[in-house]
């Protein structure tokens, strides 16, 4: 198997006292999409600020591509592309102008993508970047970054602000330079619905936390929501299943657990004969967890020491 | 061949194109021998990991459906009896519903399909 192409151990950031970023591990291979997933403040930015060398880390250490990526010597440099939150060019930049910026940095950079995605947009490339809608100011950068023949893609909520035919159209081409050139992508969003469709794999950080990072395929077989009519209490459905999380609906409990391996009938078995098991998409699995964690922050005990 | 994806129903896509297969297979609209989608056109078509439509192809090979040749491609079986009966039944059952719901809808009892059903089934008989 390759090297991962991102590789964090224990990456911990503080701004003051906040901990944006608490001992985070995780890697990230060629040929693979993660979604990073997390609610505003979580850390998604922090982290992928960090792995493209704008911030030092407080503690711990991130490579890419094999390097530190704050000493990452210029031809790797090129070899990553990104659209950040607070990277815009110059207003005053035409469209023709910026694709030229970007195939002077990028010598693998794809001028007729960028050019046929800037006309799917209804760009002309004689624009500013200024007179720009916000949605199609990142419609732009997604162009310059897809486009820029990169090994690597960093994008932090890239879909921000686009129409939903446009944000299907901007994952769907993250797919292809994904599998096209063996790169990897990392998207940060809190958007799930699009980025289920083409990611491969799921990390969801909660208060600079990664609380979950699993490949999507494995989520899918492994999760199930277990809604119990009239039933008071949660029946131990005991060895190797965990609760994810539990709410009440009137008289039904309903319940999300990783199975880990059982089958579909031996959980139900387990449950009883009035539960009803079914799959899980990663929303409600996103929503369930994130709550789930929410209710721990609030408990006195917890972050308070 | 087109196959639609539910991303958001947490059933696995391998899962998913696995079924569609056979299902295709069962009902006729993949022929026995028939090409399938290469793995990288799949994974284009679908948008997703190559290694999803891998798993998908490898898995419906070891159920017999499919056989991977070598440098030419994946090509549905042509052993007939190789089409599970539970994935066979399911397809028909679909196939006489909409059957059904259409010769409803244009006033016919469940006779008078019946009797087309026989006459068209000995036609099809006695052709050589």
């Amino acid at each position: 198997m390759s090297d991962p192409v991102i590789e964090a151990r224990n990456l911990t950031r503080d701004f003051g006292r906040l901990r944006a970023l608490d001992w985070l591990s995780l890697q990230v291979w060629p040929g693979h999409v993660l979604a990073l997933l997390g609610p505003n403040g979580a850390g998604k930015s922090t982290f992928l600020r960090l792995v493209q060398g704008l911030l030092a880390p407080t503690a711990g250490q991130v490579r890419l591509l094999g390097r530190p990526s704050r000493r990452l010597p210029a031809d790797l440099c090129r070899r990553v592309a990104c659209v950040g939150q607070d990277q815009d060019p110059p207003p005053w930049a035409t469209l023709r102008q910026l694709l030229a910026l970007q195939a002077g940095a990028s010598p693998r950079f794809d001028r007729p993508l960028a050019e046929d995605l800037c006309r799917r947009g209804g760009l002309s490339l004689g624009r500013r970047f200024g007179s720009l809608s916000k949605g199609q100011r990142r419609w732009v950068l997604a162009v310059l970054a897809l486009a820029a023949g990169a090994e690597v893609l960093l994008l932090d909520e890239p879909a921000e602000g686009l129409d939903p035919a446009a944000r299907r159209d901007l994952y769907d081409r993250v797919r292809d330079c994904v599998n096209e050139r063996d790169a990897a992508a990392v998207v940060a969003t809190h958007v799930i619905g699009d980025i289920e469709r083409v990611a491969d794999d799921v990390a969801i950080i909660h208060r600079g936390h990664l609380v979950l990072h699993a490949p999507l395929e494995e989520l899918r077989e492994q999760v199930r929501q277990v809604a119990l009519p009239n039933t008071e209490a949660l029946p131990d459905l005991a060895a190797g299943v965990s609760l994810l999380g539990s709410i009440r609906l009137g008289q039904t409990l309903v319940a999300w657990v990783r199975c880990n391996g059982l089958s579909d009938d031996e959980l139900h078995r387990r449950a009883g004969p009035r539960a009803r098991v079914r799959t899980v998409g990663l929303e409600r699995l996103y929503l369930t967890i994130a709550e789930h964690l929410s209710e721990d922050a609030r408990k006195p005990t917890e972050e308070t020491v | 061949m087109y196959i639609h994806l539910d991303h958001h129903g947490g059933e696995p896509i391998y899962r998913q194109i696995i079924e569609a297969v056979k299902y295709q297979v069962a009902s006729g609209q993949l022929a026995p021998g028939e090409k399938l989608p290469s793995i990288r056109g799949l994974a284009g078509q679908l948008k997703i990991n190559p290694l999803t439509v891998v798993r998908a192809y490898e898995q419906l090979q070891h159920a017999g459906l499919v056989v991977m040749k070598q440098g030419q491609g994946v090509f549905v079986a042509t052993n007939r009896s190789s089409t599970p009966v539970g994935v066979r039944r399911k397809a028909i059952a679909e196939m006489a519903r909409r059957l059904l719901a259409e010769a409803a809808r244009m006033g016919a009892d469940r006779q008078e399909i019946m009797d087309v059903l026989q006459a068209e089934a000995r036609q099809m008989e006695s052709k050589p």
